[in-house]
């Protein structure tokens, strides 16, 4: 496995958010992670890349993952957080610069690929990102992650507020990634429908535990577990 | 006191304006640069420059010219810079307004307290690199000085935009301040990116000081003015704006040069609560300063 978790334990001050999470990601696997809001969703993807209190084992490519954002993001892993952390102020380009911080070479050929999966990024190249459509801002939030060559994505709700059209353009980005380039991806989203549909597996999260987990397949034709958890 | 007007003098003003603008420019962009990264108003700019001005002193003392002495004294303020955020303002990161504020002028104070200790109160002269000799520039005779201070704030701050533009160091810092928690997803070591805006003000403290010390003359409480001048000009361009820094900056010089040469009852005594009433009406108009800009946003 790319990333395992076990019995993770995380906090806010002093609410606890996760209590013994234990989950994992294979290589060019598309892992989702469900449940309803208040979960652990996104404290779980947190605690991965070291923006929250946590305790546990986190092992990433076989070597425990230390604790602190910078270098979980130089280990490989990009997040692409609640909110999308776009850099408002700062041009499309120099967000997609940003994404590639850690690294020294390759910039033009990794932009190309991004303005590849996303032309509309490129169109936009020059401009203020907080001038873009919520949509392509989801879209460079993406293209940001990708400038990484991260071999695990963690994305946060990557179809909130956008059109349905959009969500398919995001969506059929992700399995390209995933199919062409192996990256392996741990997704969180309220939309179980769509989430399912994506992923290879998947997780039910429900007080900071998991409840439920297996293959999407399975997930999606058990009826009680979509009625009690997902809601649909 | 009347004296009649003459073109050449008021070209001659005009310059004199454009080399206070600049200096008042390079210390207002170390205070929104700080400003900036770490949301701190830096009391203590004036002093920092003050001391690394008397170590230049001091250098020169030991025989150096001024431009030898330069580089080194650049070095040791963005040095001091750095470990002063390292060391005193990252204790009080996320504290309130009302303590960093104490901190920044308590350093000031310390600060000041030092130079006078090592190097004694009292006004010292501080050869500059640039001779006082005027140069004939169509007609109008302008001190070399003053075009070198000009020349000098002007490369300053290019290099400084080039810097912040192109280099990976730049975008990084430009990144912390924007979005610390996205800048460390993205493998930016943000409080460096902090200390480094601290090294990189004084560093610009230290050029302010420097290029000061020949016009007026060298002592402790030299800069006092200066930085008030400096905030005032930094508010004018919108306080989180580089480029209003350096707009308001010279903005600043020259009218308060101009007003207190050709306005009588305004004279050299009345230049700072005039420019501090000019912005406070300007203020009111165009809240956020000339150039602070409200990002644009949508979601």
């Amino acid at each position: 496995m790319l990333l395992e978790l076990s019995d993770v334990h995380a906090r806010y001050g002093a609410v606890r958010a996760l209590h013994g999470v234990s989950l994992a990601v294979g290589e060019a696997e598309l892992v989702a992670v469900l449940g309803a809001n208040g979960a652990g969703k996104t404290t779980t993807l947190r605690a991965v890349s070291g923006t929250v209190r946590r305790d546990g084992d986190i092992r990433f490519a076989g070597r425990k993952l230390a604790r602190r954002a910078e270098s979980t993001a130089r280990a490989g892993i990009a997040h692409v957080p609640e909110g999308r952390g776009t850099f408002m102020e700062l041009s499309v380009w120099d967000n997609l610069r940003l994404g590639a911080y850690t690294r020294r070479t390759g910039l033009k050929e990794d932009a190309a690929r991004v303005f590849d999966f996303f032309p509309r990024l490129e169109e936009r190249r020059d401009q203020q990102a907080g001038t873009l459509s919520g949509g392509e801002q989801q879209m460079l939030a993406l293209g940001r992650a990708l400038m990484a060559r991260p071999r695990l994505l963690l994305l946060d709700e990557p179809s909130l507020g956008l059109a349905p059209l959009v969500v398919r353009e995001i969506f059929g980005a992700l399995e390209r990634l995933r199919a062409e380039d192996g990256v392996a991806m741990l997704v969180v989203e309220q939309n179980a429908r769509l989430a399912l549909r994506a992923a290879q597996r998947a997780y039910v999260l429900e007080v900071g535990r998991v409840v439920v987990e297996g293959a999407a397949e399975e997930l999606r034709r058990n009826e009680s577990v979509r009625k009690s958890y997902l809601g649909y | 006191m009347t004296i009649a007007f003459t073109w050449t003098e008021f070209f001659q003003q005009v310059a004199a304006g454009i080399r206070d603008g600049g200096i008042y420019a390079s210390l207002a962009l170390a205070i929104v640069i700080i400003y900036r990264s770490t949301r701190v108003i830096n009391f203590a700019q004036g002093e920092m420059a003050t001391f690394t001005t008397f170590v230049a002193l001091s250098l020169m003392n030991h025989g150096l010219s001024f431009w030898a002495a330069f580089p080194i004294v650049l070095a040791i303020a963005f040095a001091g810079g750095v470990a002063i955020e390292r060391v005193i303002i990252r204790p009080v990161e996320g504290a309130s307004t009302v303590t960093i504020v104490i901190v920044t002028l308590g350093l000031a104070l310390l600060l000041n307290g030092l130079t006078n200790v090592i190097w004694g109160g009292g006004e010292r002269q501080f050869h500059g690199p640039f001779s006082t000799r005027t140069l004939d520039v169509g007609g109008v005779p302008i001190s070399v000085q003053d075009i070198g201070i000009v020349a000098v704030s002007i490369v300053l701050v290019g290099l400084l935009a080039l810097f912040f533009r192109y280099t990976k160091l730049g975008l990084g810092m430009r990144a912390a301040a924007i979005n610390p928690a996205s800048s460390r997803l993205a493998g930016v070591r943000v409080g460096w990116m902090l200390a480094f805006g601290w090294g990189l003000a004084a560093m610009l403290g230290a050029v302010s000081g420097m290029m000061i010390a020949p016009v007026v003359f060298l002592d402790p409480n030299m800069m006092q003015t200066v930085l008030l001048y400096a905030f005032a000009a930094a508010i004018l361009g919108g306080l989180d704006s580089p480029l209003g820094a350096v707009v308001g900056g010279l903005l600043l010089g020259l009218t308060i040069d101009l007003l207190g040469r050709y306005v009588d009852p305004i004279g050299s005594t009345l230049k700072l609560p005039v420019a501090l009433a000019l912005i406070l009406v300007l203020l009111l108009v165009k809240p956020g300063g000339l150039f602070g800009s409200v990002a644009v946003r949508r979601v």
